[in-house]
């Protein structure tokens, strides 16, 4: 249940809780992932590690300003950062046309490898904090708003509803059977990853069992409401896009078109003034 | 007004080897509130799911004899229509939330019917406010106490303006505040909602205190039928065919087996306080 000090401004969301007192929360969920689209798509065009540089700032301003959930964000920089190094070293070594900066025995840093590798690490943590930016000012139930906004036929926004619905169930009935076999003297973290993957098929018989009841009844609660009535159906929620989230897609889309001008017509923005 | 007519109703599931309703016969007026009892697997629930027409049409099997609930022929027409006129509220409270907020909930089967945004948002607002879910319409499942999640299926069945609400074990998952919760939720739409009630439950304490018909259902038939003090005074029977009583009502019988000092077996607390009483002090 979410109590305490924080519950009076946030709500739930598809990663942790987020803040409902921020610019972005009440924005179309529609409208957050273009922003999203727009914006790596521009990070995409760009190779000047300095405009990327600059995108990278504008990203974690976006994701300041939405108050994101720092400790979603911990755990994705982990991931992204051991990536973003992994690509640095391999750009470092493979790279060698170009001044040599750094030499220790075979090593040998060259400035190609420094500027590409820089350029792709900007372009990775951009792209991946824009990710965040659009997951952690997300709830699930807005993905589900965003796909009515884009008139997606209702059979398969219902399937993603209830998928995020049956993900929950399917969590605690997991739980309570791993509980209950716990309770019966089965380890699950003892033995090697054989003994321990067997332990789990043993779970997957009374989970199947659970999951069947479960359709059965989901199934009954959906006939008996109606669905699939063939009725022409409606729409509690306003599912339409206000003037700000027009306005936001516009703006994203003349900065996507600025950017492909600067670069394939001016020649910016690229690596051109590295001599690469 | 017969709101429910039941004529001769048999059915088999495709896999069974016998019929699970033999030759059914009832009826049940308009506003009355009707619990069925019976043991485990006697047919409580497949006579419900008749009843709101998911037999004969989401269930293959065999079936004879005629049902019309609220006028409608549930076994020539489809769920939809018969969903307009029968509300179902089922055992586990987790399986009835199929979207992801309250809200989302209980507006789900009045958009499926076509049911305009503005009819809805006055539709949530008098059921929230008559199933006391106000406070929770943009909450989770997974924020919501079990009898909170039973109440917030009731207002999603009640949304599609049914004229007969079926209950089948609404409780038999929650805790028993949730019980409360959602007894106290039935008596009060028996109170303000002129709603055809029939409820399948084992908490005979509860039924006693709502129920104007109890009927119970062994081996596919209809074996008792009669009002709650009626019902409950076949003691022996009932507990042949694995009925408990309520449990004043046991005392009361157990008390009165030998000395017959009693005019009716007590059913509420308060009843038999009042009867014990006057046997103790009068010898009535």
């Amino acid at each position: 249940m979410s109590t305490g000090r924080l519950s009076k401004s946030t709500v739930k969301g598809f990663i942790g809780y987020i803040r409902t007192d921020t610019p972005f929360f009440s924005l179309s969920p529609v409208t957050k992932l273009a922003v999203t689209l727009i914006l790596s798509a521009i990070v995409l065009l760009i190779d000047d590690p300095r405009p990327l540089l600059v995108c990278l700032i504008f990203t974690l301003v976006l994701i300041l300003l939405a108050k994101a959930p720092i400790k979603a964000m911990k755990l994705y920089t982990i991931g992204v950062l051991w990536m973003s190094c992994m690509c640095i070293f391999f750009n470092v070594i493979f790279r060698q046309s170009g001044d040599v900066v750094f030499q220790y025995g075979l090593l040998r840093v060259t400035t190609e490898g420094t500027i590409r590798g820089a350029s792709i690490l900007l372009k990775l943590l951009s792209m991946a904090y824009l990710t965040i930016f659009f997951v952690t000012s997300l709830r699930d139930r807005d993905i589900v708003y965003g796909l009515y906004t884009l008139r997606v036929p209702y059979s398969m926004i219902f399937v993603a509803a209830l998928t995020f619905r049956s993900w929950g169930l399917f969590q605690t009935d997991l739980d309570t059977i791993r509980d209950a076999m716990t309770s019966r003297g089965l380890d699950f973290n003892k033995g090697n990853a054989f003994a321990r993957a067997k332990k789990f098929v043993s779970v997957l018989v009374p989970l199947i069992s659970i999951l069947v009841k479960r359709i059965d009844d989901i199934t009954k609660s959906v006939e008996t409401r109606a669905f699939g009535s063939g009725i022409q159906r409606t729409y509690y929620h306003n599912i339409g896009l206000e003037h700000i989230d027009y306005a936001i897609i516009v703006g994203c889309f003349a900065a996507l078109i600025l950017t492909g001008i600067l670069r394939y017509y001016y020649g910016l923005l690229s690596f051109s003034p590295y001599g690469l | 007004m017969k709101m429910i007519q039941v004529q001769d109703l048999w059915w088999k599931y495709e896999a069974g080897q016998q019929y699970a309703l033999k030759g059914i016969n009832t009826e049940i007026d308009k506003g009355e509130f009707v619990a069925i009892v019976g043991p485990n697997d006697h047919g409580k629930s497949t006579l419900c799911m008749c009843m709101n027409g998911l037999i004969p049409h989401a269930f293959r099997g065999e079936i004879k004899g005629n049902l019309e609930v609220a006028g409608i022929d549930t076994i020539h027409s489809d769920i939809p229509t018969i969903s307009t006129k029968v509300g179902t509220v089922l055992q586990n409270p987790e399986s009835q939330f199929v979207q992801m907020t309250v809200v989302d909930n209980i507006v789900f089967g009045p958009e499926n019917l076509g049911i305009s945004p503005e009819e809805i948002k006055r539709r949530v607002g008098s059921l929230t406010k008559l199933t006391r879910t106000e406070g929770l319409l943009e909450r989770t499942p997974d924020e919501l106490s079990g009898g909170q999640k039973q109440r917030v299926a009731i207002a999603s069945a009640l949304a599609m303006t049914p004229e007969i609400l079926i209950l089948d074990e609404p409780t038999s998952e929650l805790d028993p505040v949730g019980k409360t919760e959602v007894f106290s939720l039935l008596g009060r739409l028996k109170r303000e909602a002129n709603l055809t009630v029939v409820l399948v439950s084992h908490l005979m304490e509860e039924i006693v205190k709502y129920a104007d018909r109890v009927m119970l259902l062994y081996e596919g038939k209809i074996e008792l039928d009669a009002p709650p003090a009626e019902f409950f005074s076949n003691g022996d029977y009932l507990a042949d065919k694995g009925v408990e009583l309520p449990q004043v009502t046991e005392a009361g019988y157990l008390f009165d087996r030998s000395k017959r000092l009693l005019n009716a077996y007590p059913l509420t607390l308060e009843s038999a306080y009042n009867a014990f009483r006057n046997v103790l002090t009068e010898g009535r």
